[in-house]
């Protein structure tokens, strides 16, 4: 690992267009501020993980959902309700048909 | 689970709802996957999975967020619709991911990180919701609307 030393206001560049900016340093903690392109991914690393371990356990039991079946609450919403809200989506330019 | 739309059994047939949907930065956790189908079954409404074209055994059950309470488009910002091409709140497709704790027989619904498609362009993007009010591991139940007025 790089590891380099900044100052409160100093920054430090990766690559073209990414720059790590130390705004604030005490408390224990560092407020960093981060510019980047719009289509790069910023994640707090304990969050992405989270989120990471909840997608795979999804995966995971996915054929769960299925033998467990619709649960009869989300059954009567798509008749009754969900209906008027699907038609609202069937609208929209992607056509779901289900 | 396998591929749902393999399936060979006598359940009733998956159907290709809508896609495919691009997803430039893939998902957390399927990082090299980056195009997805949507796809269905009748009798499993309003439940969807995204199915990896990268690897047909990944799929994700999914659900419209539009049906449910805790509404995520509102909440989206700028630098996130920026993600799947800037689309207009009309043409936002959001997701919550869903999990299934067989033991419990409980399913539940993260709202802390949708799934947002562009449906004109067909991008697609796990956003980070940063409310105080959302979780990973939301029960489905909690979710349901039971009025019209929800």
């Amino acid at each position: 690992m790089l590891v380099l030393t900044r100052k409160n206001g100093e920054s430090i560049r990766v690559a073209d267009g990414i720059i790590f900016t130390i705004l604030e340093c005490g408390n224990n903690q560092v407020k960093v501020g981060i510019s980047a392109p719009t289509h790069l991914p910023i994640h707090r690393e304990e969050i992405y993980l989270r989120i990471r371990e909840e997608n795979l356990a999804a995966a995971q039991g996915s054929g769960a959902v299925q033998t467990l079946g619709v649960p009869d609450s989300l059954l009567k919403m798509v008749q009754a309700k969900g209906s008027r809200r699907e038609r609202k989506w069937r609208n929209g330019a992607v056509t779901v048909q289900l | 689970m396998g591929d749902p739309s393999q399936d060979t059994s006598t359940e009733p047939e998956w159907i290709e709802a809508a896609g495919p949907a691009h997803f430039p930065a893939g998902l957390p956790g399927f990082e090299d996957h980056k195009q997805y189908m949507l796809v269905g079954r009748n009798d499993m409404r309003p439940f969807l999975w995204l199915r990896s074209m990268d690897d047909p055994e990944v799929a994700l059950p999914i659900i419209s967020c539009l049906l449910l309470k805790k509404q995520v488009v509102p909440h989206i910002t700028k630098e996130q619709l920026s993600l799947v091409g800037n689309p207009s709140p009309e043409e936002i497709a959001p997701y919550y991911v869903l999990r299934v704790d067989a033991n419990e027989g409980i399913i539940t619904a993260n709202t802390k990180a949708p799934i947002i498609i562009n449906s004109i362009t067909k991008q697609g993007h796990q956003i980070f919701m940063d409310l105080e009010n959302l979780r990973v591991d939301e029960p489905l139940v909690n979710l349901v609307p039971f009025s019209e007025d929800t």
